[in-house]
């Protein structure tokens, strides 16, 4: 059980959630908004990875082609 | 046992980290929350290869087909990322999308599962007279 990588999510969740809320805070709404999606990016990134390793650790596990 | 409470204090863990950083991102908590399942998934999916190293062993010695151990063994294993699926999908809170993942993946495993099906009725059309 690997707790580093929920707890990398959550810093970056984090940090994001600060950023976008100075940089609503400063009147740049459409700054915000991008950092907003580009923390999305980067999180989605880590989730989606460790998506397809559990695709290919549950092939292996079956044997399956 | 120790495995039980590890997974146990995870997922605790996980539900209070998400839980506390929805009320600031709500993309963030979320994304927290498929990533734990993913881990507890993960965590399962390692104490399966056990079960499916007996159920092959078991599937051999009862003298069923290699291609149909096969079969089984690739239905489990859909029927578990279906259910991956629809989890994480309701997690996001996606209750539609859930029921349609679950529907896709009944259909696929049937699709696999007909031509078993269609064995079964050929050798009962052969025992009759």
């Amino acid at each position: 059980m690997r707790i580093d990588v929920l707890l990398k999510i959550a810093g970056v969740g984090l940090l994001v959630a600060v950023i976008c809320q100075a940089l609503t805070r400063a009147g740049r709404e459409d700054i915000a908004t991008l950092a907003g999606v580009a923390g999305m990016l980067v999180v989605l990134l880590t989730v989606i990875s460790l998506a397809g390793e559990l695709l290919m650790q549950v092939q292996s596990v079956f044997q399956l082609p | 046992m120790s495995e039980a409470l590890k997974t146990a204090g995870f997922a605790i863990l996980a539900a209070m980290i998400a839980f506390t950083l929805r009320a600031a991102h709500r993309q963030a908590g979320a994304a927290v929350a498929m990533a734990a399942g993913l881990m507890l998934f993960f965590f399962a999916v390692n104490h399966l290869s056990a079960a499916a190293d007996a159920l092959r062993d078991l599937s051999r010695r009862a003298g069923i087909g290699e291609d149909t151990a096969a079969l089984l063994m690739k239905l489990v294993a859909m029927a578990y990322l279906t259910e991956f699926a629809v989890q994480a999908c309701r997690d996001a809170g996606e209750e539609g999308l859930a029921a349609k993942a679950a529907l896709c993946g009944k259909i696929l495993l049937m699709a696999q599962t007909l031509p078993l099906a269609a064995q079964i009725g050929e050798l009962a059309l052969s025992l009759t007279p």
